[in-house]
């Protein structure tokens, strides 16, 4: 009975143990804006990584995601004689939702799932220990950058998928379903406010904090709960770290709409 | 540090205490700014009141020598004693260095 | 403790979780010497270093350098102690993408106010001291194993630290290069005085540079002095281990018959 009573405890430990580490990392990220060392080339170098890198898988994702919304959205408003609002429905949807939801998700599947194996990497190797050593902090050196390249290039992407999608969208409902070009225009010119386009930009700076704190951290920590630092633990620490985020960008998704909406 | 004028164009700069990460930058400014002149044809370093010297103390006179040796004038270094030598010894460069003795 | 001592251990326990790795470690590093912490894998002398380096924290009392408490450093002695000392860790630990040069560069553009070109003349002296001159601008993938090691020492020195610690400096390389680096070692200390505190469990290495050995077998000090002192210690770990002998039967052998046999 005792016995269960302090593997209890000792997993309630643990997990608080565990949110504490998290909100340090976090905390720490965050006080690294702003202080020596500025490399203000490597954010650039990162800006370039996760921003125009990812140019042509986001393109080409927004690009099927805005015609198959076409697609989707002729046929649902066709029931109810309402096909000229499909320039409504397909901005809105997508700049709203799908533009930041899913270019997060793509961001995450390429550039997170990259820095956290890097990072991991260098856990695996002493290079974290070595900065330590170096009296260089890690999280300034290594994640506050990132972070940074991260909040300027994903609200950018977010919005190079929003302008893709919605010209997808045209292709198929104009060109291909015969929708009036007028009315899908004038349909995102009168419906779309700053509030949506708000809310995109909000979530994109949201998904951002979220997809380099968890895929950073657990490169980072990669191996720490087994004690053993080898390749095969970055691995695992990758496939956690796109999953946990993926997951966490849902999520999240849920939350920031429920607020401002 | 403290600078001699020698003669016309014979500068002496007679450094004193520590000569190393922390007190190089500084130092160097000065060195540099005077090593860059036109009319200076000689520079003399005199390192009897460094106390200490490490690497970046060689790493400077490196680039002294270097500055100096492109302008086809000439570095002098006096006082040396064991210390620096060392430094410079580990460095690779001894005999690099013309060493006068005042 | 005497002032020719740069660190003394007093009494150091250390956990992994419930696992005990170290039961009350005492030991004194001496200044401007080379100690040197032996023992087979396991027995601690990996987790001793991490402590001694700050990467693992001790309880207050434990471990005290210059006469201060390292369990109590805040954080801006610990950073002080650290920009005083170099660490070369097992495999080098170079940072991937930067050239060798850029590594060394690391600690001092971070640390002062040193100009490129001082910094740029400073990374080529510290290649010659470790016989990379030529490879200043390769990436670390591109130097073998030996060259990584060289490279991270350049690394470690680049503050001209006091103190050097060196994580199993022989490890996976071949007997010259390994002699390269005891070399290398030696000459720190006979040129710079350094006070180096080396972790091996290759007893040769050990015994040609050491000027205090300490021996540790599961967490515990056998002995510690001199290349002497050592050899002719009774202790029959102690002699087992610089003999090269295997344990003379398997740990367990009743279990070990009784899985298999029932």
């Amino acid at each position: 009975m005792i016995h269960w009573i302090r593997k209890l405890g000792a997993f309630a430990i643990e997990q608080v143990a565990f949110l504490g580490r998290c909100g340090l990392f976090l905390w720490l990220v965050l006080r690294g804006i702003g202080r020596p060392p500025g490399k203000t080339w490597f954010v650039l170098q990162q800006i370039r990584f996760v921003g125009s890198k990812s140019l042509f898988v986001i393109g080409f994702t927004a690009a099927f995601t805005g015609m198959v919304l076409g697609l989707q959205g002729f046929y649902t408003l066709s029931k109810f004689g309402s096909e000229g609002l499909l320039g409504s429905a397909v901005a809105l949807s997508i700049i709203r939702e799908l533009g930041p939801v899913l270019s997060a998700l793509m961001v995450t599947g390429r550039a997170g799932s990259a820095m956290c194996a890097e990072i991991g990497i260098m856990r695996i190797d002493e290079q974290i220990d070595a900065l330590e050593c170096m009296a260089v902090d890690p999280h300034s050196y290594l994640v506050t950058p990132r972070l940074l390249a991260c909040l300027i290039a994903l609200p950018l992407l977010t919005s190079f998928f929003d302008v893709v999608g919605m010209v997808g969208g045209y292709l198929v409902g104009v060109e291909l379903l015969g929708v009036n070009p007028g009315s899908y225009l004038d349909g995102i010119h009168s419906s779309v406010e700053w509030e949506d386009v708000f809310m995109g930009f909000v979530k994109s700076l949201v998904f951002s904090v979220l997809i380099i704190w968890i895929c950073t951290y657990k490169g980072y920590f990669a191996g720490y709960d087994e004690g053993a630092y080898g390749p095969e633990q970055v691995s695992r620490a990758t496939t956690n770290a796109v999953v946990l985020a993926s997951v966490a960008i849902l999520v999240s998704d849920y939350v920031v709409t429920s607020i401002l909406i | 540090m403290q600078w001699k004028v020698i003669e016309r164009g014979h500068v002496v700069a007679e450094l004193e205490g520590d000569l190393n990460l922390w007190s190089v930058p500084e130092v160097r400014d000065s060195l540099l700014k005077v090593a860059r002149k036109k009319s200076i044809r000689r520079v003399g370093v005199d390192l009897r009141g460094v106390r200490a010297m490490d690497t970046a103390g060689t790493a400077l006179l490196v680039e002294l020598h270097q500055l100096l040796f492109r302008r086809g004038s000439d570095l002098r270094l006096r006082g040396v004693e064991d210390h620096i030598l060392k430094m410079i010894r580990l460095a690779g460069l001894e005999g690099a260095f013309e060493m006068e003795n005042s | 403790m005497n002032s020719s001592d740069f660190c003394t251990v007093e009494g150091l326990d250390s956990y992994y979780g419930n696992r005990q790795v170290l039961y009350d470690v005492r030991f004194r590093i001496p200044r401007n010497r080379i100690t040197v912490i032996m023992g087979a894998s396991g027995c601690g002398k990996t987790t001793l270093l991490r402590h001694l380096i700050g990467l693992k924290p001790c309880r207050p009392g434990q471990v005290l350098v210059e006469g201060k408490d390292l369990g109590a450093f805040n954080s801006r002695e610990l950073m002080l102690y650290r920009r005083r000392t170099g660490v070369l860790f097992q495999s080098g630990a170079l940072f991937n993408s930067l050239s060798v040069a850029e590594n060394i560069a690391v600690p001092l553009r971070v640390h002062t106010k040193l100009a490129d070109e001082t910094i740029r003349i400073i990374c080529s002296i510290k290649l010659h001291m470790v016989g990379l001159a030529e490879f200043r601008d390769y990436m670390p993938s591109q130097l073998s194993g030996g060259m990584r090691k060289r490279a991270g020492l350049a690394r470690a020195l680049a503050m001209d630290p006091e103190i050097l610690f060196v994580d199993e400096p022989s490890s996976g390389l071949d007997p010259i290069t390994a002699a390269g680096l005891d070399r290398l070692i030696l000459d720190l200390r006979e040129t710079l005085g350094m006070t180096i505190v080396v972790v091996t469990h290759e007893l040769e290495s050990a015994f040609q540079i050491a000027d205090q050995l300490i021996v540790l077998d599961y967490g515990r000090v056998l002995v510690a002095g001199t290349a002497n002192e050592v050899r002719g210690s009774p202790d029959p770990r102690v002699v087992q281990f610089l003999g090269r002998q295997a344990d003379s039967k398997p740990p367990d052998l009743g279990k070990y018959r009784a899985s298999l046999l029932q």
